[in-house]
């Protein structure tokens, strides 16, 4: 697959992914199923754009480590503050 | 793959774009504590947030860091007219985020909620606003790095700078990837 074959599926996936995510929020939120989707989607989307728009994929791990644990961290507190406030 | 690429762009950008993420990361898990001690006023704001807005300038900043890509692509083949054009394009995708941000801003203080408001509020502007300044100057460093290309400045060989801007932009798109959800759609 050419480079820009694959960057335009990725871009095409990340809007998707945006709007089923969007979509499934505006439904009960407080169900923790939708609330871990949403978390799940949001750190697929920051993966792909490390990897393949950052370019990280095939670099040092350490940077590609640095930066999935970003979205990974955050979206992990995200989910454990939402779980105790049910 | 053995033998591991270099980084795309300088070093000193990546420890920009670290700098802040990290920053980011601290408002943002400031943001779901003080979300979970006030859990009515964070509901009750979230309901007149406008929903919409915020899908549009997700998917706005997504097609502007895909129009970078594309663009750094071409240049990688040394097609600079096409990748000036890309570049371009990925400006008009980010004029899209500003309008749209502009015109949510302007939509909120309308109905009299403003920083001072709740705290829901006062988190919900400096968040915003905080992107909303990145996003500024991602599009003063994407205007430069399209004025470059243009003069032909980019080749497949030299293209640190633009690669460096890129990189900038796409950590713009990171942010923003965390911020929808956190405070547009979880509720």
């Amino acid at each position: 697959m050419s480079l820009a074959n694959r960057s335009t599926l990725i871009w095409l996936f990340l809007i998707a992914l945006t709007c089923i995510a969007a979509y499934v929020g505006e439904f009960s939120t407080t169900n923790p199923q939708i609330i871990g989707f949403i978390i799940l989607a949001l750190i697929i989307k920051a993966q792909l754009v490390v990897d393949y728009f950052m370019g990280l994929r095939h670099v040092k791990t350490v940077w590609r480590l640095i930066l999935s644990a970003f979205s990974i961290v955050i979206g992990t507190i995200i989910f454990i503050t939402y779980m105790k406030g049910l | 793959m053995k033998n591991k690429l270099p980084l795309p762009g300088d070093l000193a950008i990546w420890i920009f774009i670290l700098a802040e993420l990290g920053v980011f990361g601290v408002l943002f898990i400031t943001y779901s504590i003080v979300k979970l001690l006030n859990p009515e006023i964070f509901a009750e704001g979230h309901e007149h947030l406008n929903r919409v807005a915020g899908m549009i300038n997700t998917i706005a900043l997504i097609t502007s860091s895909y129009f970078v890509v594309r663009a750094v692509e071409a240049v990688k083949i040394n097609q600079s007219v096409t990748a000036t054009r890309w570049l371009i394009a990925s400006l008009l995708a980010a004029s899209v985020y500003v309008v749209v941000k502009c015109w949510e801003y302007s939509d909120t203080i309308s109905e009299g909620y403003s920083l001072s408001s709740n705290v829901f509020y006062m988190f919900y502007y400096f968040l915003t606003f905080f992107h909303f300044a990145h996003v500024i100057l991602g599009i003063v460093i994407l205007t430069v790095l399209t004025l470059n290309c243009s003069k032909n400045l980019y080749t497949s060989e030299e293209h640190f700078g633009l690669e460096s801007g890129a990189s900038y932009w796409h950590m713009v798109d990171l942010a923003w990837i965390v911020l929808f959800p956190l405070v547009y759609v979880i509720h």
